[in-house]
């Protein structure tokens, strides 16, 4: 009997706890295409100008325990009903800046983020418009 | 019957008709007959005299009418002078009836000189109508009296009398005004007290008021002008009189003491002078020293009024000692005058402390100390200060904390606070300076410190969860971030950036929340 077909047999609680138990062998091999996929996002930035120095950022989405990409930054998070509010500080002129721990990669589409305040090096507030943030894989 | 030649009278008679033939002759008629007599004027007196001074009228006088005769008397009066008049002009007056009748003149508007008029009373009836009176008047030139003012106005102190004042006497009318002068109060008097003027002639009357033995308080008196003769007499003119309380010096304090380094002055002191009586205090003042002065050397103070007396001592050329000397403010007219205040004076030549500011105001943070303040000392005396310097609380430290210095020289001492360890309040403590030798030790200078409750900063947690979610932050907070930040008047990204870099976590990894 195939993993799948358990997963069939025993319903949708009992087939994910299964998946849990045996997603440390080989979970690629062994997921249904329609199973949820937890895993690893990442959150990107993309400047039209400058470098910014601190990020004020809203993801919508279901997600968690976010991380800096580069140690040298600082994020901060709390989760909010639809998703994350992130605090980045770090200098940043485009790339991935955190990592961010989703139920479904496979949902990553679906996932949106929103600069809502940038500063620079000096502290002071830079036009949020210059500045794009994806989530991707 | 023929009566016309009867006097009045009753009268009978009798009408015998006889005829011897008749059997009853003689027959007899009685014949009664009453004669009455007629009205008849009486008029008292026959003659009325006036006399009235130019321009005056005169009293009116009265004529008796009397119905002397029998019947009735309808007696009518008239006149033949425009300026005479009676009252009533008719009437009716049974038989031995009288009646008063007022005969009036006018001769205010006639000029002097000698009239005639008469009153003639009538009754066409009457066996004597009509009956006459004459009336003569005489209007002849008389002196009036004049008097300016006619209101005189004295004011004295208890004991004294005030200055005499005069009214002015005129004859304004004609011939000789022989006046008088009377008055009805003890304490007024007029001089002369009589006098003659021709017509148009003045003369000054000396009015008195003896006031020296009268208790304070208001009187009123008259000095009455008169002559019979006068058209206008007698006139008067009012004399008022007020007495009030004599004025009295009162001085405060009773005496100063001055105390002087040698070679200089010290500062200068009041004297308060008030008047303490009535009326008014002209008071002056006298020093009987030339190092002593006061200034203003008089003035005038009504009653209960006061006055700053400045009293200077000029004793940087005297030599160490003990000096008195004395203030004598007087006043002839008070009744306690004059008055002493005693001045004495030390002149030394020991050192004397002198420190400035005498108070020290520190405020300060919670947690830190507040910026350091200096106090001077200065020997304002002769010879060396040597001083010292304490402080009656910990948290106050002094640097240097002794000194000397000679005579004007001064010196600053650093008074550092230490509030570091003090928590949110007042606080107060006192320096003091002190030379066992110096003449005015010890001197004090007051320390007070106010210490803010810190701003209590926030956690670098909750900073970026006020950024990040609902958790507000006070508003002093807000302002503090935004402060440190970039100041835009609200909290955002970069004021969390920068709280950070002043917390010094900016180049160390901090876990996400």
């Amino acid at each position: 009997m195939s993993i799948r077909s358990v997963c069939l047999g025993l319903g949708r609680p009992a087939a994910l706890g299964l998946v849990i138990l045996l997603a440390g062998c080989k979970p690629t091999a062994i997921v249904e295409p329609d199973t949820p996929q937890p895993g690893t996002l990442t959150l990107s930035i993309q400047a039209s100008g400058g470098q910014g120095h601190a990020f004020l950022i809203e993801i919508v989405g279901q997600a968690s325990s976010p991380t800096a990409v580069n140690d040298s930054h600082l994020l901060f998070h709390i989760a909010t009903g639809p998703g994350l509010r992130l605090i980045l500080i770090g200098a940043v002129a485009s790339g991935p800046v955190a990592r961010i721990q989703v139920p479904d990669v496979r949902q990553a589409s679906t996932y949106t983020a929103q600069v809502v305040e940038v500063a620079d090096d000096m502290n002071r507030l830079l036009s949020a418009s210059s500045f794009t943030a994806q989530i991707g894989s | 019957m023929t009566s016309s030649g009867l006097a009045a009278g009753t009268y009978g008679g009798t009408v015998t008709v006889s005829d011897p033939a008749a059997s009853n002759t003689p027959q007899t008629v009685a014949v009664d007959l009453t004669v009455t007599a007629l009205p008849a004027i009486g008029v008292a007196p026959p003659t009325l005299t006036f006399g009235t001074p130019l321009g005056t009228d005169p009293p009116s006088q009265t004529i008796t009418i009397t119905n002397t005769g029998g019947g009735t008397l309808n007696w009518v009066a008239n006149v033949n002078q425009s300026w005479l008049s009676v009252s009533p002009t008719s009437g009716s007056l049974g038989a031995g009836q009288s009646e008063a009748v007022a005969v009036m003149v006018s001769s205010a508007n006639l000029p002097a000189g000698g009239y005639a008029g008469t009153i003639t009373i009538s009754d066409p009836g009457a066996s004597n109508s009509p009956q006459t009176v004459t009336v003569n008047l005489a209007v002849f030139s008389a002196p009036a009296i004049g008097v300016s003012p006619n209101t005189l106005t004295f004011a004295a102190q208890v004991g004294t009398d005030p200055p005499t004042q005069t009214v002015t006497v005129t004859n304004t009318g004609t011939n000789t005004l022989n006046w008088s002068a009377t008055v009805d109060q003890s304490w007024l008097n007029a001089s002369p007290s009589s006098g003659s003027l021709t017509s148009g002639a003045s003369q000054v009357v000396t009015v008195t008021v003896t006031s020296a033995g009268l208790a304070t308080g208001s009187y009123t008196g008259t000095v009455t002008i008169s002559d019979p003769a006068a058209s206008n007499s007698p006139q008067i003119v009012t004399v008022d009189l007020t007495v009030s309380a004599l004025p009295a010096i009162g001085l405060s304090p009773g005496s100063l003491s001055f105390n002087a380094q040698i070679g200089r002055d010290p500062p200068t002191q009041t004297v308060t002078v008030t008047n303490t009586g009535g009326g008014t205090l002209n008071w002056g003042a006298a020093v009987n020293q030339p190092w002593l002065s006061v200034s203003p050397k008089g003035g005038s103070l009504t009653s209960g009024q006061s006055q700053a007396v400045t009293v200077r001592v000029g004793s940087a050329n005297l030599a160490a000692g003990n000096y008195a000397g004395a203030v004598t403010i007087s006043d002839t007219g008070a009744s306690n005058s004059p008055q002493v205040v005693v001045v004495n004076l030390a002149v030394s030549s020991s050192p004397a402390i002198g420190v400035a500011p005498n108070a020290l105001t520190y405020s300060a943070d919670e947690g830190s100390d507040p910026a350091d303040q200096p106090l001077t000392v200065t020997n304002l005396g002769g010879g060396t200060l040597n001083w010292r310097a304490v402080t009656d609380q910990t948290w106050v430290s002094l640097s240097p904390e002794t000194g000397a210095r000679g005579a004007g020289q001064s010196q600053t001492i650093t008074v550092s606070v230490n509030s570091s360890d003090l928590g949110p309040g007042s606080y107060a403590a006192t320096i003091t300076i002190s030379d066992p030798a110096a003449s005015n030790s010890p001197q004090t200078a007051a320390v007070t410190l106010g210490v803010a409750a810190a701003l209590r900063q926030p956690t670098v947690g909750e900073a970026a969860n006020s950024l990040l979610g609902p958790n507000a932050l006070t508003p002093d907070v807000v302002a503090f971030l935004d402060s440190i930040g970039n100041q835009n008047g609200r909290y955002d990204v970069g004021d969390f950036r920068a709280y950070v870099q002043m917390l010094g976590l900016l180049a160390s990894t901090i876990p996400g929340g």
